[in-house]
């Protein structure tokens, strides 16, 4: 009995010793670990901590977690454990410049209402209105605030990028310019009447986030000096005035991302209801392209006029009608997907592309020679492979009504030719206008004002420019970058699809300044790991039986072409489609069991470019289902009769 | 400790003396290959990591570790050999030590004959190996979890059965701690540092928490005093039985 009850209270003991190891434990070892990912994902990264080395003024950051609430999601709960100790991790190692205050807005209090003023959002946990709050709001010393609204699990390959981001331009925001024909910023809410406020594209809104965002207008005059950075976006028929001003800029030392295109899809027309067709079609014929060739060739570059890339091996799969009218997959060439070996790997903006560039439509640069450029520096940021070649932009246009992939692809001769898709400038050059100041066309008004500008023709580079080209406009684009999703929160976030923003955002902080760490954290840890083998298997099957797909697909319309022919032979001479002669039924007859022959034959061969991946997977599931479990068996029945052998023996 | 030693090569002998063992091998390779390839979609999710093995193993552990840690105990009270075993030279500490690490090293085999997966995966792409390293650790310690359960579980009565269920449940609260069904019984009376520390005893939450690629201190002592308290127990019942 009393041994019993020693026991007992031994065990009771015992648990108490476990619980309260496991409270302190949690309470107290905050910064034991091991990082055993590749990319150190979960450790403050030096990059960060340069950052916050380099901050010159304090920031305050609030964190608010509903405490209580939260634990109802145990996963939700995790996450924000991490997102607490790597806030207090930034505040550990900024000295002291980053101060932490932690908040817990319960349902209901003052707490709540003060992070929705934050602008933060509440998950809604439960019918009764309950919202979880998981956010962070910074603020710096003259009260500019900057937020995350919630942290989602689902955005944890981002969150030291989006923190250090955050901090980064409470202390310091450039200023961006945007000069462009296009509708990218979007509509204030209630300028159009009784319609939803056109959106922004989505990497505007990614570079407000970072910069100080200013739209100029395509007439303007001038480029203040303040722009620290100048981002032209499809200058079609630009104003000499304009392009004038932007030439002015640049030779003060002057710092632009200049997005040209040879075919921008994102300029389409819009059709307000009730539009003529036939306008339509014109307008949708219009041409699409914008070049500032005056001004780039000062410059030292020239795209080829009229002239859009294809790359067959960067192709990318989209769906289409073929001959027949059939839904297909195809690879049009003209919309590339890039990747590491197309990017400068000595660049600073390319070499932090992590993943793939979606391209469309783009066109192709040359730097150009002479005495005129002994200044400059020119250097190809990406470029095509050799497997591509240069296709009149008139027709990738006609594609617009009368898509035709299959078509390039088919008639599709590589230029054995790595054309160059982006550039950047960096020294000094001439200024595109010698003879100063473009004269103002005679205004309509005789009385008009003429407002004189007393500023200096610049001709020749003052300071060293920095111009980064890009031959399409597209990729800045949501359809090429962009999938807006619902967040938990019932707001929208973006998903990237490709790196097309990073290398924005990457061009715009290397021309700004902004410091490099930004981009290195940027650039890392957001690696897609697919399974690249499959992936080339695929691809390989798809070549090995492409050829023989089209010799088959051409047998075919061949044989109904034939067809064809021969019931409208019959109609011509006034015969009845039901009566055929003798020799035309042997005729048709011959062509239908080619067709039928033929059909079957292209099905056989679509299942057999399958067939390589299914084996691979059949064999690697043996290996790992059926092997180790056979091996185990093996051993098992080899012991037993070892064993049986030894007791013989023995006996 | 060379007695512990001994009593390890015994146990672990013991294992692969009878056919019990293989097969429990064979079924669970075969199991989680099941689980990875067709439950888990690992091919037509097309990502380079073992994410559709490991999710399934703490749900394939609940029911097969227990398995395990019945003949532990269990089966030495039915054919009464605990006593034979009591008699020998060996403290209580040393014997119990001894079969758990015995049965531990046994998971950690079946564990690893798990390999070909992280072959193939390497194989068909580029994996993080470190997260892929950390997800084994993990896996590993929370075997060593169940174990540490079963074991207390098997030594409290000869009947395998109610052993083996009497296991599996306190595994599955363990399991679920996190869970708001388990929270709620204790949120009435308990302050909110406890109820966090109660969540936190969740086997999923710690286990997710190492499978991130990262090995938290915490983490470990988690599963170590988690375990030495269940052996603990374990001790204290045989302890108990004995007297009787």
């Amino acid at each position: 009995m009393n041994r019993s009850l020693l026991s007992i209270a031994g065990l009771v003991l015992a648990l108490a010793l476990f619980l309260s190891a496991n409270v302190l434990s949690n309470a107290t070892l905050r910064h034991a670990r091991v990082d055993l990912t590749e990319n150190k994902l979960y450790t403050l990264s030096d990059w960060s901590r340069n950052i916050l080395e380099g901050i010159g003024e304090p920031v305050t950051l609030r964190f608010y977690k509903s405490e209580k609430s939260i634990q109802g999601i145990p996963r939700l709960q995790a996450y924000a454990k991490r997102v607490e100790e790597l806030l207090q991790e930034y505040a550990a190692a900024s000295g002291g410049k980053v101060r932490l205050e932690i908040i817990n807005p319960e349902p209901f209090t003052d707490e709540e209402l003060e992070a929705e003023s934050r602008g933060l959002e509440g998950l809604l946990a439960s019918l009764g209105g309950e919202r979880i709050y998981l956010g962070l709001a910074g603020a710096n010393s003259v009260d500019e605030e900057e937020r995350i609204r919630f942290f989602s699990p689902e955005d944890e390959e981002t969150l030291e990028y989006d923190v250090t981001k955050l901090i980064y331009s409470l202390t310091q925001k450039k200023t961006v310019g945007l000069l462009t024909p296009l509708p990218m910023v979007g509509e204030e809410p209630g300028f159009s009447m009784g319609q939803q406020p056109r959106p922004s594209w989505a990497i505007v809104d990614g570079v407000k986030e970072l910069y100080e965002f200013r739209q100029i207008p395509v007439d303007a005059d001038k480029i203040d000096d303040d722009i620290d950075a100048l981002w032209i976006v499809h200058p079609k028929n630009l104003s000499p005035k304009a392009q004038y001003a932007i030439d002015q800029y640049a030779m003060r030392g002057g710092k632009i991302a200049l997005f040209v295109d040879p075919h921008c899809e994102a300029d389409a027309p819009n059709f307000p209801p009730g539009v003529n067709p036939s306008n339509q079609m014109q307008a949708l014929m219009a041409p699409r392209g914008s070049s500032l060739d005056q001004l780039m060739r000062a410059w030292g570059v020239e795209m080829a006029p009229n002239q859009v890339a294809g790359d067959r091996k960067l192709a990318i799969q989209i769906r289409s009608q073929d001959r027949r009218g059939r839904q297909e997959s195809v690879d049009y060439v003209c919309y590339m997907q890039v990747g590491s070996e197309q990017l400068n790997p000595d660049d600073f903006i390319t070499k932090n592309v992590p993943n793939k560039l979606f391209i469309g439509a783009p066109g192709a640069l040359n730097a150009l020679e002479g005495d005129a450029y002994k200044d400059l520096e020119i250097e190809t940021l990406v470029h095509t492979t050799r497997d591509a070649m240069l296709i009149d932009a008139a027709r990738i246009q006609s594609f617009q009504l009368f898509p035709e992939p299959r078509r390039l692809l088919d008639e599709f001769v590589a230029a054995n030719q790595e054309f160059a898709l982006a550039m950047r400038v960096r020294g000094k050059a001439a200024s595109a206008f010698p003879d100063g100041k473009p004269k103002d066309p005679t205004p309509e008004d005789p009385d008009a004002e003429i407002v004189e500008d007393d500023a200096p023709h610049i001709a020749y580079a003052e300071k060293p420019f920095d111009i980064v080209v890009v031959a399409d406009a597209d990729l800045l684009s949501d359809a090429f970058w962009a999938r807006r999703m619902r967040s938990l929160t019932g707001g929208t976030v973006i998903q990237p699809m490709s790196d097309n923003a990073t290398f924005l955002l990457n061009v715009l902080d290397e021309l700004s300044g902004n410091a490099r760490d930004l981009g290195e954290i940027r650039g890392s840890g957001k690696f897609e790991r697919p399974f690249t083998l499959t992936k080339e298997i695929e691809e390989a099957a798809q070549k090995r039986y492409y050829a023989k797909i089209k010799e088959l697909e051409d047998a075919l319309t061949a044989a109904e072409k034939k067809l064809n022919d021969l019931q409208a032979a019959k109609t011509e001479q006034g015969g009845s489609m039901m009566i055929l002669s003798e020799e035309q039924q042997v005729e048709l007859e011959k062509f239908e069991t080619e067709r039928a022959k033929v059909g079957k034959e292209l099905r056989e061969v679509r299942r057999r470019s399958g067939e390589d991946l299914e084996a691979l997977e059949t064999r690697l599931k043996f290996y790992n289902m059926g092997l180790i479990p056979i091996l185990v068996g093996a051993v098992a029945v080899g012991m037993g009769a070892f064993k049986g052998f030894r007791r013989r023996r023995r006996s | 400790m060379s007695k512990t030693f001994s009593i390890f090569k015994r146990e672990l002998g013991s294992y692969f003396a009878t056919p019990v063992a293989y097969v429990f091998i064979v079924v669970f390779l075969f199991l989680s290959g099941v689980f990875t390839f067709y439950i888990g979609r690992f091919f037509e999710a097309g990502q380079a990591n073992l994410q559709a093995f490991f999710v399934f193993l703490p749900w394939l552990y609940l029911f097969f570790i227990p398995a395990i840690a019945m003949r532990l105990w269990s089966e030495e009270r039915k054919t009464g050999t605990v006593e034979l075993l009591l008699t020998l030279p060996v403290t209580m500490t040393q014997a119990v030590a001894g079969k758990f690490l015995a049965a531990w090293v046994f998971s950690g085999i079946a564990l690893g004959l798990t390999f070909p997966l992280w072959l193939t995966v390497n194989y068909l792409g580029s994996p993080d190996n470190g997260v892929i390293a950390a997800n084994y650790i993990g896996a590993f310690l929370m075997a060593g979890g169940f174990l540490a359960i079963g074991a207390a579980a098997s030594a409290t009565t000869k009947n395998q059965v109610i052993a083996l269920v009497v296991a599996v449940l306190v595994s599955l609260l363990f399991v679920l701690s996190g869970f708001p069904a388990v929270l709620n019984f204790f949120s009435g009376w308990a302050p909110p540092a406890l109820l966090e520390t109660i969540s936190s005893f969740s086997f999923l939450t710690r286990f997710d928490a190492i499978a991130r690629g990262v090995i938290d201190l915490r983490d470990i002592v988690y599963f170590v005093s988690l375990i030495l308290f269940f052996l603990f127990a374990n001790a204290v019942a045989i302890d108990l039985r004995k007297a009787k």
